[in-house]
């Protein structure tokens, strides 16, 4: 195995939105860094091609390209290993830009209280630092991904949205007005899409496919954040798969070691290094590079990494409207609910959001109708029909972190001999309250859009969001949680951590703009150390 | 494949779904059913095909690239198609089958042939051949499940218009 050395001031593991926003902004001050990412180079122009030409279209990974020396969960790939009673599903990337290529793009920021669940509801965990201490960053971050998004969904803003909001479908309007009249309130939805030409990027023309790919970059993704981190100066080495941790006498972290696929092994030296791998590879990382002093994995001297994995464990609904909406019609997620995001009955049971589904309905209208034996003019207008009055909807509900759920080494291996993910899940009575609840909210809405036909998902079957928080948490507390406020291990006072994995809490939102926010506060901390 | 986006192409399509929706149905391409393509060894299979993909597509102006793609698929997923297709062609002519009653039909007195329906519907409708692992995108954008909407929706990765116009009522709503 040849060994070849690089270095620079500050090394990142892991060029996912959250690791390249960090790199950018580290680089702009003038630091060296360097980005070691396990995937290759991924081409928009060729994953729209892919999308086009690849026939199960409702798999967002099928049109990214999979590689057996960095590999991820994929539908029926078992990379993922199960022990708990939930099994625990996600998607992502492991490619340039990561797994933000196919997101929604939905770039909520938590509520103020989101920040001291434990002090003011007596569940969950407190954060290290309030929702004051992160907004700035919070704007920060809009800024770089623009968002658009409305002025009032709860969460308070020193400054005004980088953009508009984005226009209201049809579909949107009508289920917003309907709603109103029984005391529903519904709005945009706050997103990384944008309404205007923004940053040399244009805006959204309505092709209804951000997931799993915008073809023209009116939302933002990570290759996006990749392309800006090296315009700044950080280098990004390719195709270089991170498997090992090394610590010196004064446990400060000396280097990190990454594979090429075929196995060379090269070694990174550096001051400062941020593991941004994403929140089940990092951990996964940790608990492999184990030595005499560490002998549970870096930073893990306290058996807390991996651990207080959390996700929005969603149960949904679909109904048929009593009138044409057509969803379908501009980006796929457009509008939601808030009023269930925060509550006095917050300590007993889980708070949600309500999301509205605008995906294209047409391909699942169609193949239902056709396993009825339906076909001819029949087909054709019940496509039309079916497909103009059908809504689905979904709760982004809080799940309270357990330490018993969990990341861990699997016994599989991939083609380099890097263990796959164990997981052990399960989803406690506190969020089956909320999605108790959340079903009779969807009860209410359905008959307020004089919904028939309505289906729920099965109530001890649950809908996992790939929002993957709490298995690095941050916190005061070095018994139980990773690192501190700063994203600084516990253990190696130049290891730090950042991607959704810090976050403490999963609340009622998608992780990234959140994830971001705090990378970017943690880049201050890194900046400082460096002065 | 199937890019191919000309202006009048677009247009025809939303014409055919407004036709079609407001139950006009006539378009009957004969030009079509009387042609084999070369690459098809057995004309008489073919022409049952297409006797049946009229019935099952309403009379669609079925295209002939797609056709040809479509029961060229067909075939390399079944052996038996080809022998097939023409035993159901017949069943449903002997019978004079309406095509609201094909699928009962087939099941109950034909169940040898009762996959075909669904198989040639999917193809036209979704532009998908085969299952599981095997299956296989014959078009995207042809596919009839968009021309049936194309007044209103677009495929998936297609725009829809300039920014915004989502905004406006769909004209059929
Ligand atoms: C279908 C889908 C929809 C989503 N929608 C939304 C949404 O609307 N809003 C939202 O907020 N979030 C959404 N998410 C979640 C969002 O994608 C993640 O929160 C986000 O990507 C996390 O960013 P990250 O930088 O932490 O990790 P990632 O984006 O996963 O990046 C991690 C990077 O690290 C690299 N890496 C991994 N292991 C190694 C290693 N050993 N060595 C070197 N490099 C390594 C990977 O290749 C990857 O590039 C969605 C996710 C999915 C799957
Ligand atoms: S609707 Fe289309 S253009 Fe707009 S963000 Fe989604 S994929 Fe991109």
């Amino acid at each position: 195995m040849a060994q070849q050395t690089t270095s620079a001031d500050v090394v990142i593991v892991g060029s996912g939105v959250v690791g390249s926003l960090m790199a950018e902004k580290l680089a702009l001050s003038g630091i060296s860094v360097v980005i070691l990412e396990g995937g290759p180079r991924i081409d928009r122009n060729h994953v729209v091609a892919r999308f086009r030409h690849e026939a199960n279209k409702s798999d967002f990974m099928a049109p990214y390209p999979y590689n057996d020396w960095a590999p991820e969960p994929r539908k029926n790939n078992d990379y993922f290993q199960q022990e708990g009673p939930v099994p625990y599903s996600a998607s992502y990337i492991r490619g340039v830009g990561g797994t933000t290529w196919h997101w929604a793009g939905m770039a909520w920021r938590y509520l103020p209280n989101d920040f001291q669940l434990q002090s003011k509801y007596g569940v969950g965990r407190d954060w290290p630092f309030s929702y004051d201490d992160l907004e700035p960053f919070y704007y920060e971050a809009e800024v770089k991904m623009g968002v658009s998004g409305p002025l009032n969904n709860g969460s308070p803003r020193n400054k005004p949205f980088p953009m508009e909001p984005i226009a209201r479908s049809w579909a949107h309007q009508r289920v917003q007005e309907r709603l109103s009249q029984i005391g529903y309130e519904v709005t945009t939805n706050t997103v990384a899409r944008n309404s205007r030409n923004y940053d040399g990027r244009p805006a959204c023309c309505g092709n209804n496919n951000c997931m799993p790919i915008c073809p023209i970059d009116a939302q933002y993704h990570g290759g996006i954040s990749a392309q800006a981190a090296e315009r700044a100066g950080a280098k990004i080495i390719t195709e270089a798969v991170v498997y090992k941790i090394e610590h010196g006498a004064d446990d400060k972290i000396q280097a990190v070691h990454y594979y090429t696929p075929d196995k060379e092994s090269h070694r990174v030296t550096g001051k400062i290094f941020v593991l941004a791998a994403n929140a089940i590879e990092t951990p996964k990382l940790m608990l492999m590079s184990t030595s005499d002093k560490f002998a549970n994995g870096i930073g893990n001297s306290n058996d807390m990494v991996g651990r207080h994995l959390c996700d929005h464990p969603r149960t949904k609904v679909s109904f048929d409207v009593d009138e044409e909406i057509w969803p379908g019609r501009g980006p796929v997620s457009e509008y939601s609910i808030q009023s269930e995001r925060d509550g006095d009955w917050r300590g007993e049971e889980a708070a949600f959001r309500i999301d509205f589904s605008n995906s294209n309905p047409v391909a699942g209208v169609t193949s239902k109708l056709i396993s009825q034996g339906v076909y001819g003019k029949d087909l054709i207008a019940g496509i039309r029909q079916q497909s103009s009055v059908t809504l689905g909807l979904k709760n982004i509900v809080e799940q309270l972190s357990d330490p018993n759920n969990r990341v861990m080494l699997g016994d599989r291996r991939d083609s380099l001999g890097i263990p796959n993910p164990k997981f052990y899940f399960s989803v406690d009575d506190y969020t089956r309250r909320g999605n108790v609840r959340a079903r009779r909210v969807f009860q209410e809405i359905a008959e307020g859009l004089g919904g028939t036909n309505i289906k729920f998902m099965d109530e001890n079957k649950f809908s996992l969001a790939n929002h993957i928080t709490g298995t690095l948490g941050m916190g005061n507390d070095r018994a139980t949680t990773v690192c501190n406020g700063e994203g600084r291990s516990h253990d190696h006072e130049n290891l730090f951590l950042a991607g959704t994995g810090v976050l403490p809490t999963v609340a009622t939102v998608n992780s990234t703009l959140t994830a971001v926010a705090v990378g970017l506060r943690t880049a201050e901390f890194i900046m400082e150390d460096l002065a | 494949m199937n890019s191919n986006h000309s202006k009048s192409g677009v247009t025809r399509r939303g014409f055919l779904a407004a036709s079609l929706a407001a139950g006009s149905l006539t378009l009957i391409p004969h030009a079509l059913a009387s042609t084999t393509p070369q690459s098809v060894a057995d004309s008489d299979a073919y022409r049952a095909f297409i006797a049946v993909s009229q019935q099952i597509t309403a009379n669609t102006a079925l295209k002939p690239a797609m056709a040809e793609r479509l029961y060229l698929a067909l075939v390399r997923h079944d052996d038996s198609f080809a022998e097939r297709i023409k035993q159901l062609d017949s069943f449903i002519t002997a019978e004079a089958i309406a095509v609201s009653e094909l699928q009962a039909r087939v099941e109950a007195e034909a169940p040898e042939v009762k996959d075909l329906p669904p198989a040639i519907a999917t193809g036209w409708f979704e532009g998908l051949v085969g299952s599981g692992k095997d299956v296989e995108l014959i078009a995207f954008s042809e596919a009839l499940m968009y021309v049936a909407v194309a007044d209103v929706l677009k495929p998936p990765s297609y725009s829809l218009g300039e920014y915004g116009i989502w905004q406006n009522k769909p004209a059929k709503a």
